[in-house]
């Protein structure tokens, strides 16, 4: 289907050039457009449909959509990792895996407490759990996009093979879920590997760079780690808060239909109020959610991944020192000389090949952190300014009604 | 000027009292009266539940016991949690009286054989130009509870508030005058009110509640946020609960609550101990109290009282669940204060080692905001409980007040039932003798048959009088409450104002931090 891939036509290079500066969520080469057009939720399956559009001549046609599940892009992620020859780059972290189960488990109790509930609050409800599913489904289709477009954006991982046949192969890839022997086998390759790792890490670095940039990526690793799981905390709290907003507003609204004094119509005016701010603290809940605690996850995993590719790097030098210590043994017993000259050469080749490419993914990562941060940092404070002065308004218009009628 | 009175004499010259008050001053109420003259009549039955027959009628037996309890319990204090209402102090005849007994013109007549004593004096004003003072504009009382101030150590500490009243009512000895007591005191006084009142139709506020482990927190001395919490909880609770007491126009005549405001000196209201003699009576009246309740089934002529009772039967229900869903507001905003506050930290740390220097600072200012949100966010909690929530809790335990109001008409008018029964009897009793012809017995039952007469008489009355001042008493709650949930809602909401006011500008300050990332 695709033949020569690899070497894409050079007039790429410059706009590749250009890529390298994106931030996480922005495609804008026409060569190559990935996104996710569509999305169904069956069961426990999610169907993305994955919408292209390509003026490269390696597709067939320069639109084209096809299914895909979660399981095929855990297989792509999976492929470029494998893969040696992208061992100098930073593999865009996969996306998690969609997680519906606390959404339909609420879903399932609110069901089963139908009977002890007013109409009113069920109903209520009912809409807020089914609000909450659709942010959950909106965000998995955002972080599968997110994915995507970065392998579309990266110069070299776009030409991969596997890439394109996930993008046009129109029928099921069928790549089924590792079994359990295959997981078996991961988990002792990353036991391996974290154990590795720690040797590994004890090289010093002769690179200055390379030495900044493990020290730094170890600690920011661990402190987004932290951060982005207080943040969660934090945006779960706000959400339930406005959840008693609800349920207060519930109340007031009892107290408002049955009271026979004229506070009635205050306590409805207040209830209306209550229902009302819910609606925009929910969002605020929601919001700090999507700009931050969604952005510090994505870059948890983003520095995970730059961290795997240092220990590529350091594991690539460590094999470089040990052939040629190889080849010194070799020369000085005579033996196999030639051989032992072949394989240091080739670590000398894959480590500098790594190095070199990993400098430059590394810089790109610090730029496409920063603008990240900058999105969303910016676009968080202008949500909250708008759900601040939204809440606001809310409020003091209702205390001028009531301040009138009193 | 309240006349002082004598402690009511123990009893004996008891029934010459009676005759001479039958038709004595009108306006006089004994707070030490009981509804029986008949020392036969089972008391504590027919009395109102929380304040059983007050003293002077002849102590009985475990009040004198009473005493020497109290010296068991004297070291331990009175925060003890059972939640009987208080007892009635102490009936021994001490110099200083123990309950004060109304003076005339602040309460309407049921003309209750009063036992204490010497007629009332002479008051100036009539009752009805005070009750106009007191809902006029003369009506300027302001009452404050601050300085939580630990006295004594150990489980013998306690802590005294200051009581500061400014007011312009002529009643009182000064306009401005501050006097320092225990929590056990405003219970002492909560239990006189409620004893002299409570069981002839008047709503009487209800004291906060006791709390063995937040006292014992305090006493033992713990300096931690949970204990001043506490502390600051039973001072505002304190404020609430005398703000309503004065509100109230026939309560603020009373002597004892005068007292209470003007005195240095009050003599320690030992017997709201739950532990003490007294609890424990308390306790086995109010499960008696419970039983007969059940039993009593009245005839309602009357729809208005049971339209109202269902009326705050529903209403109790709701601001129940309102307290609870308001309960868990403050508690998850707590929570949201603290999860920010840790967020906070957090960002700072993740500033402190991002590497792009631009991108750190602004990473910091978001730190310093998160911070500055989470103190936003305790004080909306603060907001939050101590105006909505202790709102709450304070009409829930007012409307029990209510309701034992209303409990109170129906023993009423079953004690009236029970004296047409026993007039009945006597009737019987008399005609049957008529036929025995037996002369001198006859004389007797005569006698008594005029005696239930009157006292059938004195039951209608009663009743008709406890349900007129329950109509009024409900009438001016219901205003009151109104009023109440207005003005604390509104302050609530112009708290949720500030907290967004302050929202915006903490965010404005960061957003250009934020754009001026490079």
């Amino acid at each position: 289907m695709m033949e020569g891939s690899d070497d894409g036509p050079d007039f790429l290079s410059e706009e590749d050039r250009g890529l390298r500066a994106i931030n996480v969520d922005l495609q804008t080469d026409a060569a190559l457009q990935v996104d996710i057009s569509d999305a169904l939720s069956e069961r426990d399956k999610v169907k993305f449909t994955v919408h292209t559009k390509s003026s490269l001549p390696n597709f067939k046609q320069s639109e084209f959509s096809v299914v895909r599940q979660h399981e095929e892009f855990i297989w792509l992620h999976d492929s470029f990792v494998e893969n040696e020859d992208y061992a100098g780059y930073i593999i865009p972290p996969a996306p998690p895996r969609p997680d519906f189960d606390a959404s339909r488990e609420k879903l399932q109790k609110l069901g089963e407490g139908e009977g002890s509930m007013t109409k009113e609050e069920f109903t209520k409800m009912k809409q807020e759990l089914e609000a909450e599913y659709l942010a959950i489904f909106k965000k998995t289709v955002a972080m599968h996009e997110v994915f995507l477009c970065r392998v579309a954006a990266h110069p070299i991982l776009r030409k991969d093979l596997n890439f394109h046949v996930f993008l046009e192969y129109n029928q099921d890839l069928s790549v089924r879920g590792k079994n359990k022997k295959e997981k078996l086998e991961d988990f002792f390759k990353n036991m391996v590997k974290s154990a590795d790792g720690v040797i590994v890490s004890g090289v010093k670095d002769v690179d200055d760079f390379f030495e900044h940039e493990r020290t730094f990526l170890v600690e920011y690793h661990n402190r987004v780690k932290d951060a982005s799981a207080k943040s969660d905390k934090m945006t779960r709290s706000h959400k339930n808060v406005a959840d008693d907003y609800n349920r207060i507003g519930s109340s007031l609204y009892a107290l408002g239909t049955q009271d026979s004094t004229d506070i009635c119509k205050f306590f409805l005016k207040v209830s209306e109020l209550f229902d009302k701010t819910r609606k925009i603290e929910a969002r605020v809940s929601a919001d700090e959610d999507l700009k931050l605690s969604d952005l510090l996850k994505y870059y948890l995993r983003e520095s995970q991944a730059a961290k795997d590719l240092l220990y590529r790097r350091s594991r690539s030098l460590v094999d470089y020192e040990n052939a040629n210590k190889a080849l010194d043994k070799a020369r000085a017993k005579n033996k196999d000389v030639l051989q032992a000259e072949t394989t240091q050469q080739i670590c000398c080749q894959k480590f500098e090949k790594i190095s070199e490419s990993a400098k430059q993914e590394l810089i790109d990562f610090k730029t496409r952190r920063v603008a990240a941060f900058r999105k969303n940092l910016v676009e968080l404070a202008e949500l909250e300014l708008k759900h601040a002065k939204g809440n606001l308004q809310l409020l003091q218009s209702c205390l001028a009604v009531l301040n009138g009628d009193t | 000027m309240a006349a002082e009175r004598e402690p009511p004499p123990m009893g004996e010259a008891r029934p010459a009292e009676l005759e001479e008050l039958e038709d004595g001053e009108d306006l006089f109420t004994s707070t030490v009266s009981t509804l029986e003259s008949s020392p036969s009549s089972p008391e504590p039955a027919s009395l109102p539940t929380e304040d059983l027959s007050t003293n002077s009628n002849g102590p009985k037996p475990a009040e004198m016991i009473d005493d020497d309890r109290e010296d068991l319990f004297a070291e331990a204090t009175e925060e003890v949690s059972l939640d009987s209402p208080e007892r009635d102090p102490i009936l021994s005849p001490e110099p200083t009286p123990a309950i004060t007994p109304v003076t005339p013109t602040t309460l309407v007549a049921p003309r209750m054989e009063s036992k204490s004593g010497t007629a009332p004096a002479g008051f100036d004003k009539s009752r009805e130009e005070i009750e106009e003072e007191a809902n006029g504009d003369l009506f300027d009382i302001e009452i404050n509870v601050s300085d939580p101030e630990k006295v004594g150590d150990g489980m013998n500490a306690y802590m005294a508030y200051r009581v500061t009243t400014k007011t312009s009512i002529s009643m009182f000895h000064q306009s401005e005058f501050s006097v320092k007591r225990r929590f056990s005191d405003f219970l002492g006084l909560h239990s006189k009110l409620a004893t002299k009142y409570m069981h002839i139709g008047y709503i009487v506020p209800p004291a906060p509640e006791k709390s063995i482990v937040g006292m014992t927190k305090v006493k033992v001395g713990k300096e931690d946020s949970s204990s001043t919490e506490f502390v600051e909880k039973r001072r505002a609770a304190l404020e609430r609960y005398l703000q309503r007491t004065v509100k109230h126009p026939t309560l603020l005549q009373d002597p004892d609550l005068r007292q209470f405001l003007e005195n240095s000196e009050l003599p320690r209201a030992v017997n709201t101990q739950a532990l003490s003699g007294a609890g424990i009576l308390r306790m086995v009246n109010k499960a008696a109290d419970a039983v007969n309740k059940m039993t009593i089934k009245m005839n309602e002529s009357d729809a208005w009282f049971e339209e109202k009772q269902q009326q705050f039967e529903n209403l109790d229900q709701q601001l129940r669940k309102l307290h609870a869903s308001v309960e868990a507001l403050v508690c998850h905003r707590k929570e949201l204060s603290a999860n920010t506050a840790a967020f906070a930290k957090s960002a700072a740390m993740l500033g402190n080692s991002e590497d792009h220097t631009a991108l750190s600072r602004a990473l910091s200012q978001l730190a310093e905001v998160e911070e500055k949100i989470d103190q936003l966010h305790q004080e909306q909690a603060f907001a939050d409980f101590y105006m909505f929530s202790e709102l709450l809790g304070d009409y829930i335990r007012l409307i029990a007040a209510v309701k034992g109001v209303f409990d109170h008409r129906m023993k009423c008018w079953q004690k009236w039932q029970d004296a047409q029964v026993t007039l009945q009897k006597k009737r019987e009793a008399e005609a049957k003798l008529q036929l025995a012809n037996k002369p001198d017995k006859l004389q007797q039952a005569k006698d008594e048959i005029k005696e239930w007469e009157t006292k059938v008489q004195q039951g209608e009355k009663d009743f008709e009088q406890i349900s007129k001042t329950i109509r009024k008493e409900v009438g001016r709650f219901e205003k009151e409450r109104v009023k109440d949930f207005k003005t604390v809602i509104i302050k609530y909401l112009e708290s949720l104002v500030q907290t967004q006011q302050q929202l915006i500008k903490y965010w404005e300050a960061f957003l250009p931090e934020a754009k001026a990332i490079a």
